[in-house]
């Protein structure tokens, strides 16, 4: 087990170290001037001298491979260097939105595993019957339907229609509800779909049949013994999905006006906000290797059979 | 097999045997099943009745009865960098910082929205020196900041040098660019400050001074918190006091009830009527709307033209109609490179766009389509100087006159060139969409490409274009002296970015620069008519689109004003009545 799991440490390191070398080729591939956003968005006629200042202040001018070092150097002892466009510490710009990234990720990510496994555990146990077909075709509708129009219509439902929940912020866990149920929605269906076929291969095995002829219970048979099993494939999915919710679901929080790391990200891409894109590209992939390391070890912990692939 | 919840009917290959025992109907009723449901699902979808009007809550109190209480929650549509960037007046924050500052902070004086004359702010009066360099402010007596300390010219001298200190570059380069003209500040004593500058600038009080940028911050507090903490801390003497910044949702400002006095301009002289205002960033349109209609928001900016006729006449909402100042909204068109460096081609292309059509199509019709460079409520503006009408058929005929004649596909030709234009746009693709089929229309072929506004800023600097979209509302501006900036040759990138027509026309050059320098505001008016009437002439840009800036709030949210160049609000007079709360 021990040398399972340091194998996969090595290797999220590595992938992690990958992935900034990515990001930085990427942004200078990209075309337009940092500097020249940063003065043009003002509106204002900037001189010459101006911009080289500018340059000059934020490194620009040095070779490459220099700006790189530098920035791993920084980042490693928690520097993520300042943005272009507000001064402000990237580092903490990132801090003040992670905390509703985070949020609105688990309360996702807790939705669509009540919703999704007991709409696929409902499904299998009435296999062949209206409920399987409703509970497919309900799966089918939340994979299928997109984001942003969901969350349109539920804003219009909700909030104006019915006024029971507000439109848009983060300050309650009112705010929460409706961000976390478009955003689960999806995974809620793709879970559904993998805990019915799971469970309905699992509930075909002897040792069920072995079960029930012990005369236990049914609903003990389900969950204990059958469940549990049927869960192993979901756990690889639902992690998948915590990374995807960690790395921030752009539509969402701009819809529903939350902040997050995910509009943190789309913002300085727009903008062209070097550091903030860096720091957040950075903290968004550390922050999926962790999530899929957890994964990882605790797929390898649930069944022991990986152990020892 | 047990009943019950958790009932499981066996393997499939055993109810398969069961099944084959159920009568046809039974079968044939399972098949149903998914139809069923799915039919079920498109029932629910179907829209329910819409809300109806709530009525009238009584009689609406008559405008005098100003009263005493409440929250203002305004909601903004972000601007493209995500956030208000600081509430620091001297660091440039981004266009919704502009309402808040003035919030938060005074200035020594005022522009009259309704008449553009300058009125007194903090300086009770001053006096200009016949040269122009010298400008002498006399202060209001016992105003004090938000945390206790006095107001004297010694924080008038520490906010105007500050605001072109190389040691806060580049946060400060708009406000430095507008004190281009300053050199330095002496504090003749408590309330008497003289402002010196390097060369007499015309329009340097109105864009300089009484702009929001220029709002007297308190030297304790912005020493103690430095750059860049005091724009997330920001102490002013306005008439509003700042509680807290939550980044990226709400700025919360609170009454200042040590507000003595109020500029001359506003109704409301001491401190506001609201107990609160709550400055909340909503960037999707329509979840702005929605925080309007539910209730969560009692005002928006950024009305989309979409909705504006629905809310307009629902009785529950107002949509106050504020028209902007500056340059209109304009398509650039590219004055250095062929084709468009040819007026003639210049001059076809503004006969061959159909403005009502651009303002009718996408945006409903909200806007006023216009011919002229500069808004009407510019002080300055030229009712005669106008750009070329639609005229189709007059667009053809200019254009065969100077030897453009329709090829083999209909588009014109000219010595074996094709008169094929390149255009774009970071911020609204459709209004490029609308004239490119216009221009088809008279032969000319526009492609039109939507980049992203990093790119798209970077490509207008550069000679790779013909025509330009840029945002559509043009230039805020309260000076004429806005025409320097968009069309003095010294303003052609790469020696600035402003130019982007990239006009270069002697005769046009000498008049801006006359304008700068002119201190008499007859003989500047004079200047600036015959400067618009060389733009029309030359045709070197094609006005589109005069915006209004609009704001729509609750039935009995009162008093929100917009400043002079339209965009800015101020709060000084909002009362807020009971049922609106």
């Amino acid at each position: 087990m021990l040398y399972y799991v340091l194998k996969r440490l090595l290797g999220a390191v590595l992938v992690l170290f990958g992935v900034t070398v990515l990001a930085f080729a990427m942004l200078h591939l990209m075309p337009g001037d940092p500097v020249r956003v940063l003065m043009s968005s003002m509106e204002a006629a900037n001189s010459q001298t101006e911009i080289e200042q500018v340059r000059e202040r934020f490194g620009l001018n040095d070779p490459l491979p220099v700006q790189y070092v530098n920035f791993v150097r920084r980042a490693a002892t928690g520097d993520l260097g300042r943005s272009v466009l507000k001064g402000r510490p990237v580092a903490t710009m990132i801090a003040e939105v992670y905390p509703y990234t985070l949020q609105l990720a688990f309360a996702a990510l807790v939705i669509a595993m009540l919703a999704g496994i007991s709409l696929g555990v409902l499904a299998a146990l009435r296999h062949n019957t209206w409920a399987d077909s409703a509970s497919i075709l309900v799966s089918l509708f939340a994979v299928s339907m997109p984001d942003f129009w969901l969350a349109i219509l539920a804003i219009l439902v909700f909030s104006i229609y019915l006024g029971w929940l507000p439109a848009a912020g983060t300050q309650g866990w009112q705010y929460l509800i409706l961000p976390a149920s478009i955003l689960g929605v999806r995974a809620a269906g793709s879970i559904a779909r993998l805990t019915r076929s799971s469970m309905l291969e699992v509930l075909g095995r002897q040792y069920v049949t072995t079960a029930r002829a012990k005369g236990l219970r049914e609903r003990v048979v389900v969950l204990r013994h059958a469940l549990k099993n049927a869960l192993i494939p979901v756990v690889t999915l639902i992690g998948l999905d915590l990374g995807r919710f960690l790395a921030g679901s752009v539509i969402v929080e701009t819809i529903f006006a939350r902040q997050g790391v995910g509009k943190l990200l789309i913002d300085s891409i727009l903008d062209k906000d070097f550091p903030v894109l860096q720091g957040t590209v950075l903290v968004i992939a550390a922050t999926y290797v962790l999530v899929n390391l957890v994964v990882d070890v605790s797929y390898a912990w649930l069944d022991p059979r990986i152990r020892y692939a | 097999m047990k009943a019950g919840l958790w009932r499981w009917e066996g393997p499939a290959w055993r109810r398969a045997g069961a099944a084959a025992g159920v009568s046809a109907t039974g079968r044939s009723w399972r098949r149903l099943g998914p139809l069923v449901a799915a039919l079920a699902l498109l029932v629910a979808c179907a829209p329910a009745a819409p809300p109806k009007d709530e009525p009238a809550a009584g009689a609406p109190s008559p405008a005098g009865d100003a009263q005493a209480g409440g929250t203002l929650t305004l909601a903004f549509p972000s601007p493209d960098a995500g956030d208000v960037r600081s509430l620091d007046p001297q660091v440039d924050g981004a266009t919704y910082a502009n309402t808040i500052t003035p919030a938060l902070y005074d200035s020594l004086i005022i522009q009259d929205p309704r008449d553009s004359s300058l009125q007194p702010g903090l300086a009770e009066r001053w006096e200009a020196s016949p040269d122009g360099k010298e400008y002498t402010f006399y202060l209001r007596h016992n105003v004090k900041f938000h945390d206790g300390t006095p107001l004297t010219a010694a924080a008038v001298k520490y906010t105007f040098d500050r605001s072109v200190d190389p040691k806060y570059r580049p946060q400060n380069s708009y406000p430095a660019t507008l004190m281009v003209a300053y050199d330095h500040t002496d504090v003749l004593d408590d309330y008497t400050a003289r402002v010196v500058l390097k060369e007499p600038q015309a329009n340097f009080l109105p864009s300089a001074i009484a702009r929001s940028y220029l709002g007297i911050v308190s030297p304790t507090a912005a020493e103690r918190l430095g750059v860049p903490a005091f724009g997330e801390h920001p102490v002013g003497s306005g008439p509003y006091r700042f509680v807290e910044w939550v980044h990226g949702d709400h700025i919360t400002v609170e009454r200042n009830p040590d507000y003595a006095w109020s500029p001359p301009i506003f109704d409301r002289q001491g401190p506001p009527l609201v107990d609160r205002i709550v400055f909340r960033f909503i960037p999707e349109p329509s979840t702005r709307l929605a925080a309007l209609e539910s209730g969560e928001v009692n005002a928006i900016e950024g009305v989309p033209e979409a909705d504006e006729a629905r809310l307009a006449s629902d009785s529950r909402f107002e949509v106050l109609k504020f028209r902007k100042n500056g340059t209109t909204g304009r398509i650039d068109l590219n004055n250095a490179v062929f084709p468009t460096s040819e007026r003639a081609v210049r001059i076809a292309i503004n006969q061959a766009i159909d403005k009502d059509a651009v303002n009718r199509n996408v945006y409903y019709g909200v806007h006023v389509p216009t011919r002229s460079i500069l808004e009407e409520k510019m002080w300055a503006f030229n009712p005669d100087a106008l750009l070329p009408a639609y005229d189709p058929a007059a667009a053809k005929r200019t254009l065969d006159e100077a030897g453009w004649r329709p090829g083999p596909d209909g588009i014109r030709e000219k010595d074996g060139q094709r008169l094929e234009l390149f255009g774009f746009a970071w911020y609204d693709i459709r209004p490029a969409e609308v004239v490119q089929a216009q221009l088809q229309a008279v032969g000319i072929k526009l492609n039109v490409e939507k980049m992203s506004r990093a790119a798209g800023l970077d490509r207008v600097n550069g000679m790779d274009w013909h025509l330009y979209f840029h945002q559509p509302w043009g230039w805020t501006n309260e000076d004429p002296h806005i025409l320097y900036t968009n069309f003095h040759s010294s303003n052609v990138p790469p020696l600035a970015d402003s130019n982007r027509d990239k006009v270069n026309i002697p005769e046009l050059d000498k008049l801006l620069e006359q304008g700068y320098q002119t201190l008499d505001p007859a003989k500047r008016k004079d200047l600036y008519f015959r400067a618009q009437e060389i733009v029309a002439r030359e045709a070197v840009a094609v006005p589109l689109i005069s915006m209004y800036r609009d704001v729509a709030v609750r039935k009995g949210v009162h008093g929100i004003k917009a400043d002079i160049r339209g965009t800015y609000r101020y709060l000084h007079d909002v009362w807020i009545e009971p049922s609106a709360r």
